[in-house]
């Protein structure tokens, strides 16, 4: 008997034993705010990776929307496929319930990074040798928050400042908007105050990518261009001092001596670092922007979803080489429209006809790439093709650089145009931004006719921005502070139908998609209305 | 201590010499009213491991070792006997059944209870009536017969056809509304119980109210399934063997319309949308004569893809036994459940159906090491193989929403083969052929490693005290799945097809530049070990003083589960039970659990879930007795107390935490792009977080009349959850930061079930019905809800799984369209969409007028019959279901025009002429967005559903002795079940889906099957 109870003795101890220490108090393999923000780093490691962090809430372009790219809810493009989520924005469908580029919370938790990271940098002990990069991050991150700022800004108009705050659960959390004026104000008081803080261009290899001190101008430049734009600016008068401010702050960018245009429209977007781009969202090299926009006919070795369907309106924005709109040019040719047209057209649009994987793409009825039936094709006879690689006479595709510029050079110059030329006039510094922008896409001749009035100048101005800047996401901000959204958005959008009769092609108009806009409520998003329940002192956009 | 202990080892070793000197033997026969009665137990009373078994006669014989000079005599289904056998050689027992019920045990947590003196709500059923059905899974047979229990099968493919289900309902309204699962004292995830093969359970109980819960404390919320295993007894070897084999189609078949149907109705579409009609008369011609069926081919794919029928089979050997020292139970069972697919790969030598295959082993040993000592060992493990065809289907949703899908295979896709056998190809729809891709693609095979022992012992501690023992378990177990693929290499168009044209006879490549197949590659995946370890040691008291019953049980139990990187869950805790009675009358038990887990705070880590109940058996009072003596129990019990769940879910793990994690991020600085680490805040921390509580309170009553001919109980329950784990839904979005759960939720669950028995025998006829019903409602009494702008917005005083969408109010009319007066929404309509309710008058059509509409999705009540007869050999017995006060809504390729292929029910769609006696919004190839069921709910889509089912029937016939003796056996049966019979339900009027089925937009999941099974089995 006594050997039993010495056995259960025993076998009690050792399953004693065996507990002591199989359980963690916590799990060990996570971190904690003090690991990251570690009072022993003293190079920063971690702290930098939670930068860098914050910096992934950039937009990030592209087919974001549902597969579809912003572009595609203006008058340059529709969606390939119907009942897309981005028709919400020209079907009148957009709603506080249903948004599809709500973009509230993402900016709002950049903005908790950036505040988490200025709250905690002063606890790392960098040591001497990385106190200037330290200040740098420290720039970097002001300058991240006042860059998610404006991406809520030009969506919801005045939105909740936060401040240098990181918001608990314990806090108070109904706080009312600011007035635009002072998120504004806000954001560009940021800007002056980091733009020395903030690294010199240009910045060593390591550093590409990294937002510098032209970062910080360039969102100013555009910011107050927004500004002094008649969307903001309703009682403009003719020599605002508003469209001083916005030509000032680009032409601060210029004097920087550090930029230009990239000698190659067509190599601009895939070329990592050139001497263009101010800012990018860093994207790992790949082929999706090829896979998404690739006209579907292709489809086989490669993936091509041919999501994009560029408008008519937008092709007939591309001029003709000879720097002349198609219907003034006498190198158009109605029963062969894509000849001779600006050399940005055949980089920015498939059209039928142009080579690409080793075939011309066939947009007309039954063509390769238009075959009808049901299958997701073109609605409009065009495929995007911008930002892409040049795979004219490959097989299928090799992974490019698709960094999503923010900022490039060629905006700066537009915004000093349009700045300048609506505050003082077409003068010479105007003329000589614009033609240069059309001296490198390639017109011959690229000098603009002199004499032009701030009118003519004005739209010459606003087309050339059409097509140089075409599907990276400026063109549907700009159609609603230039409030003309509610003219181009409405009624239709047109394509191209190419009929192939024998060998001869035959080319006819075509409304492609039925567009409204309803001004004034839709030039500024609706809060989401979860957001509006949850804070009480939170006040509706109008119209919402 | 020691000297003590010395003291009474040497006393109980005298004692045993004085004993051992009065040694003699008895020899006897069991019978009853009708012969000898094999199997029964013979114990020499006191010493309750000295026993014997009778054989298969009813003979026994066995050696008495004590002073008591009497044997007590058991068997299950008759009352026990105590005979003086003092003087005796040769004795005799008559067994008297137990028609009362009286001696029925019931299968508690950690133990049993005789039904009589327990106090708790438990249902159980022997698991004979879970053989009768021929399903794979063992729940799926449970909804019907066990009252409180729900369940909803929603899918019937070969070894995922597990059905979901509950006990009495569900009472949180975040996930872990999924009750525990014990199997012999050991805790089963729900992936587990689907796999347990029926042959080797001997009984399956479920623990609803808090006293029977409250002793597994943190976990016992949602009520426990618990099952318990077969175990060897003393006797010769008993084998069985078990064969089947079935015959499964699906319960429902789908029924699209032709090609020269679909083709007008498609026409149709197009002209609705202002649109030139897609196909030309001679097109329509060319559909409805059939002669070219390479350019107008018409395809019933669900014909040409599967097969009527399938193939089941299942096979069991068992054999138990033992000599009074060691007893065993050991049983094999191998079960082959084949797919509906056609074959199309012979030709590529590899296998395209789904299949199902599994291999059980059980050994359940019991081992008597000393009179007083005794062991058991447990080993179990279960292999299982899936397969998978490689279908390439269009967003990975599979083979049956393709069937569904217009865009993908409408019956004019095109011809399946080309005149010259190659695969078919249509450039108007740009799809891959779907029998090519079923032909060449290949298979995923996975494979389910499923092991566990358990290890335990038995010290009777009658020495210190009479009556107390005690008990330890280790059990360990391992689960690991891995896969094993053939699949060619190359995206989903790697096989060559070709579009014919019948008036050139030239073939057309889809791609110019694949002319071959490319090869096959192996692939494989192996998933994380699943370990579990679970400790157990108890100290177990029960005694009798005169009519004073007392009972009592202490037991630690702690549990560890490491799932590969995840991080580890352990728990621990001490669970209590104490429980009285006087003279079976009057009853009262305490049970408690205080156990914790390792997901919370350190703090927070431990709880007490303490619970009471009591009985009172009013027909043992005297008066009761004289004054309705036909009636043989009367028991009113009630139960009250707290019990607690756990379930975090995996988003919420170690939610006390704020975690920061690294990874490499989608931003690459520098000009040959690297990914920069990056470090995010995870989700805020709660250190306060805590389990969720449920204060249970039961109120039943036990009936049993007319010498258990009649039996009834109904039980009362009323669930309050409270602190629930849930996110706030108040916080604005600017907070910038995923929130943690916080226990503030509360649901209140509330509800009947019960059964009422008769049964009872006329000469050799024995017959009876059983009738069960559950009925669980349950309302969300708080959750943190921003307040809405209107109250019929509001979420918060609906039942868990609520839906929300718009009133259907007919269909807007051409006059309509015009009239201002009419509300519109603000997207673009015309005639025929639906029209829905403007609730808040604003003449406007939005998300304000969206209320709650229809029923959650799992059925509030569920009633079950069960009726059956034995007549000499033959036997008969059928289950039949029903569940209603529930709601199946669908969308895009289960309905919607354009995405669904066409139904019947198209050709009812709204035209002027019908206007509201329409069933369907106008068929139009752009669906506005208020017609359209995946973006506007509306109780249109909403049916409220129904079905009764008969779920299971068996007929069977015993050979009689006089002719299976002679050959050896001791038995021979030959039986016929079946499963899912027979469905009548309301669903059927509107969609084409199984009533089980889980309400969602599409309808992907393989079809619950009906099985028509046919078995054979003898006895050695």
């Amino acid at each position: 008997m006594k050997r039993y109870i010495y056995v259960i003795a025993l076998a009690a101890g050792c399953l004693a034993a065996c507990q002591k220490n199989d359980i963690e108090k916590t799990p060990l393999n996570q971190w904690t705010e003090e690991y990251v923000f570690d009072e022993k780093d003293s190079v920063g490691d971690f702290a930098k990776g939670f930068l860098i962090e914050t910096y992934s809430n950039l937009p990030t372009g592209f087919n974001r929307i549902g597969g579809n790219i912003l572009a595609s809810a203006s008058d340059d493009a529709i969606a390939s496929q119907t009942s897309s989520t981005i028709e919400r924005f020209t079907n009148g469908q957009i709603s506080p319930f249903n948004n599809p580029d709500d973009q509230w919370a993402k900016n709002y938790t950049g903005i908790r990074r950036a505040n988490i990271f200025l709250a905690n940098i002063g606890k790392v002990p960098f040591k001497q040798s990385m106190i200037t990069e330290k200040n740098y991050w420290i720039a970097e991150a002001r300058f991240l928050r006042a860059y998610f700022y404006f991406e809520l800004v030009k969506r919801y108009g005045g939105v909740p400042l936060l401040g240098d705050r990181v918001l608990t659960l314990n806090d108070d959390l109904s706080i009312p908007k600011n007035t635009l004026a002072q998120c504004v104000e806000y954001i560009l008081t940021e800007c002056d105050a980091i733009k020395g803080a903030l690294r010199k261009d240009p910045v060593s290899d390591a550093e590409l990518g990294r937002a510098t001190q032209a970062a910080a101008l360039a969102l100013k430049s555009r910011l107050l261009l927004y500004m002094a734009s008649p969307l903001y600016n309703a009682g403009a008068t003719a020599n605002d001092p508003k469209w001083k401010d916005a030509a000032d702050a680009a032409r601060e960018v210029m004097k920087l001596n550090v930029f230009s245009l990239h000698a190659s429209f067509g190599t601009l977007f895939t070329t990592r670092k050139n001497t263009e781009v101010i800012l990018a969202f860093q994207r790992a090299n790949g082929t999706d922007v090829e896979n998404n926009n690739t006209p579907v006919g292709y489809a086989g070795p490669v993936t091509a979803n041919g999501y994009t369907s560029p408008t008519q309106e937008l092709v007939d924005a591309f001029q003709m080489k000879d720097g002349k709109p198609y219907n003034q040019s006498a190198l158009y040719d109605p029963a062969n429209p894509y000849v001779n047209r600006d050399p940005r057209f055949y980089l920015t649009i498939f059209h039928n006809g142009l080579k690409w994987l080793n075939r011309n793409v066939e947009t007309f009825e039954g063509g390769k790439d238009k075959p009808g039936g049901i299958v997701t094709q073109t609605r409009t006879g065009y495929y995007m093709r911008k930002f892409m690689g040049d795979f004219t006479s490959s097989t299928v595709f090799s992974s490019q650089t698709h960094n999503f510029m923010l900022f490039r050079y060629a905006e700066i110059l537009l915004n000093f145009a349009e700045a300048q030329n609506e505050f003082s006039g077409p003068d010479a510094d105007v003329y000589k931004a614009i033609e240069d922008i059309r001296r490198r896409a390639g017109l011959v001749p690229f000098a603009l006719p002199l004499n032009l009035t701030k009118e003519q100048m004005r739209e010459i101005i606003r087309h050339e921005r059409r097509v140089e800047m075409a599907f990276e996401e400026q063109r549907f901000w700009d159609i609603r502070r230039w409030k003309i959204a509610e003219n181009v958005l409405n009624g239709s959008l047109h394509g191209m139908r190419i009929t192939k009769n024998g060998n001869a092609l035959v080319y006819e108009r075509y409304e492609a998609a039925k567009v409204s806009f309803s001004a004034p409520k839709m030039y500024s998003y609706p809060i989401p209305y979860t957001e509006i329940t949850k804070n009480r002192n939170l006040v509706q956009n109008t119209g919402w | 201590m020691k000297k003590f202990l010395i003291v009474i080892y040497m006393l109980t070793c005298v004692s045993c010499g004085l004993v051992m000197a009065q040694t003699r033997t008895v020899t006897g026969v069991v019978r009853d009213n009708a012969g000898p009665l094999p199997g029964a137990g013979i114990v020499e009373k006191g010493l309750p491991n000295n026993g014997t078994v009778a054989d298969g006669e009813g003979k026994f014989r066995f050696a008495l070792k004590g002073t008591s000079q009497v044997i007590v005599v058991k068997s299950v289904g008759y009352l026990s006997q105590e005979i003086n056998v003092a003087g005796k050689n040769l004795v005799e027992v008559l067994l008297e059944a137990d028609t009362k019920g009286l001696e029925e045990v019931v299968v508690v947590g950690y133990g049993v209870q005789k039904k009589i003196t327990n106090t708790g709500a438990v249902s159980s059923i022997s698991a004979a009536e879970v053989r009768q059905n021929p399903t794979a899974s063992v729940q799926n047979t449970l909804a019907g017969r066990l009252p409180g229990f729900t369940s909803q099968q929603r899918s019937g493919q070969p070894g995922k056809d597990g059905a979901d289900f509950f006990i009495r309902g569900v009472s949180s309204y975040v996930s872990g509304q999924r009750p525990l699962i014990i199997v012999d004292d050991i805790e089963y995830n729900y992936a587990d119980v689907a796999q347990l093969d029926p042959n080797e359970i001997e009984t399956i109980s479920i623990l609803k109210d808090a006293s029977t819960t409250a002793i597994y404390g943190i976990k016992g919320a949602n009520g426990v399934l618990v099952i318990t295993t077969k175990r060897g007894r003393a006797g010769k070897p008993g084998i069985n063997f078990k064969s089947e084999l079935g015959l499964s189609e699906m319960t429902f078949k789908p029924n699209f319309l032709d090609a020269y149907n679909a083709a007008v109705l498609t026409n149709q579409g197009y002209i609705n949308s202002g649109q030139t009609p897609f196909y030309t008369e001679q097109d329509l011609e060319l559909f409805k004569n059939g002669t070219d069926p390479y350019g107008h081919p018409n395809v019933n794919w669900f014909d040409e893809i599967f097969n009527p029928t399938s193939q089941q089979s299942r096979t069991n050997l068992d054999i138990s036994g033992g000599t009074e020292s060691v007893k065993y139970f050991v049983s094999l069972g191998y079960l082959w459940q084949n797919g509906l697919m056609k074959d199309f790969s012979s030709a590529s030598d590899v296998n395209n159906n789904y299949y199902y295959k599994r291999y059980n082993f059980r050994s359940n040993l019991d081992v008597q090491a000393t009179k007083t000592l005794s062991f058991r060992l447990d080993m179990t493990g279960r292999f299982g193989e899936t397969n998978d065809p490689i279908t390439y289907s269009p967003e990975g949703e599979g083979l049956i929403r393709e069937v569904y899908s217009y865009n993908f295979l409408p019956p004019f896709a095109y011809a399946i083969y080309n005149p010259d056998g190659s695969y078919g190809y249509n450039p108007r729809l740009n799809t891959t052929n779907v029998i090519g891709r079923l032909a060449t693609q290949g298979y995923n095979r996975s494979f389910d490693n499923d092991l566990n022992i358990t290890f335990g012992g038995t010290q009777l501690l009658d020495f210190l005290t009479k009556g107390l023992s005690a008990k330890a378990l280790i059990a360990y177990s391992s689960a690991q799945t891995n896969s094993r693929g053939l699949v060619r290499s190359g995206t989903v168009n790697s096989f060559p097809q070709y579009s014919y044209n019948i008036a050139t006879g030239a073939y057309t490549p889809k791609d110019p530049n694949l002319y071959r197949l490319p090869p096959f590659n192996l692939t494989s995946s192996s998933g994380n070990a699943q370990r579990t370890t679970n400790v157990q040691a108890s100290i177990n008291y029960r005694r009798s003083f005169g009519d004073h019953n007392t009972y009592g049980l202490v037991l630690l139990n702690q549990n560890s589960y490491i799932d590969g990187p995840v991080v580890p869950v352990n728990y621990r805790g001490l669970t209590f039970r104490a429980g009285y009675d006087y003279k079976q009358k009057y009853l009262i038990e305490f049970n408690a659990g205080y156990n914790g887990t390792d997901k919370f705070a350190e703090q927070n880590r431990y709880g007490w879930f303490p619970a009471v109940s009591v009985g009172w058996n009013l027909a043992e009072e005297k008066m009761f007795k004289e004054a309705l003596p036909f009636i043989d129990l009367f028991k009113l019990r009630g139960s009250y107390g707290l019990v607690g769940s756990d379930f975090t879910g995996s988003t919420f793990a170690y939610a006390y935490d704020q975690i920061y994690s690294s990874s490499a991020t989608s931003y690459n600085f520098g000009p040959s792009p690297t990914n920069a680490l990056g470090i995010t805040e995870g989700t805020l921390g709660n250190n306060s977080i805590t389990w969720e509580k449920e204060k249970k309170l039961d109120i039943g009553v036990d009936i049993n009349i007319f010498k258990g001919r009649v039996a009834l109980t109904v039980d009362y329950f009323n669930n309050d959850r409270y602190d629930i784990l849930t996110r706030r839904e108040s916080v604005p979005a600017f907070i910038g930061i995923g929130l943690p759960p916080v226990n503030l939720g509360k649901v209140n669950n509330k509800g009947w079930d019960g059964e009422i028995t008769f049964k009872d025998r006329m000469g050799e006829f024995d017959y009876f019905v059983r009738g069960t019903f559950s009925f669980a409602e349950n309302k969300v009494v708080f959750r943190d809800e921003a307040q809405q702008r209107y109250p019929w917005l509001q979420a918060t005083g609906n039942p868990v799984g609520q839906n929300f969408g718009y009133v259907f109010d007919g269909f807007y009319s051409e006059t309509d369209v015009t009239d201002p007066s009419v509300a519109k929404p603000t997207t673009a309509f015309r005639a025929g969409d639906l029209k829905y309710k403007d609730l808040n008058g604003d003449n406007i059509i939005d998300a304000f007028d969206r209320k709650a509409i229809g029923k959650p999705n799992l059925p509030s009540t569920t009633l079950g019959v069960t009726l059956g007869f034995n007549y000499k050999g033959f036997n008969f017995s059928a289950l039949l279901t029903s569940s209603s006060g529930y709601s199946l809504a669908f969308a895009s390729e289960a309905i919607s025009a354009f995405t669904s292929n066409f139904q019947p029910i198209h050709q009812q769609a709204w035209t002027p002429e019908l206007g509201n006696a329409a069933k369907f919004p106008i068929i139009s190839r752009t669906v506005s967005t208020i017609s359209a069921a995946n973006v506007s709910q509306s109780d249109f889509w909403q049916v409220n559903a129904r079905y009764v089912r008969l779920k299971t029937m068996e007929i069977g016939y015993q050979l009689p002795a006089k002719w299976v003796k002679p050959i050896g056996m001791n038995a021979i049966r030959v039986y016929a079940n079946g499963y899912n019979l027979l469905t009548w339900t309301n669903i059927d009027k509107f969609y084409q889906a199984d009533p089980e089925a889980n309400t969602g937009g599409k309808i992907s999941a393989y079809p619950n099957q009906r099985v028509y099974n046919f078995g054979l089995s003898f006895s050695l």
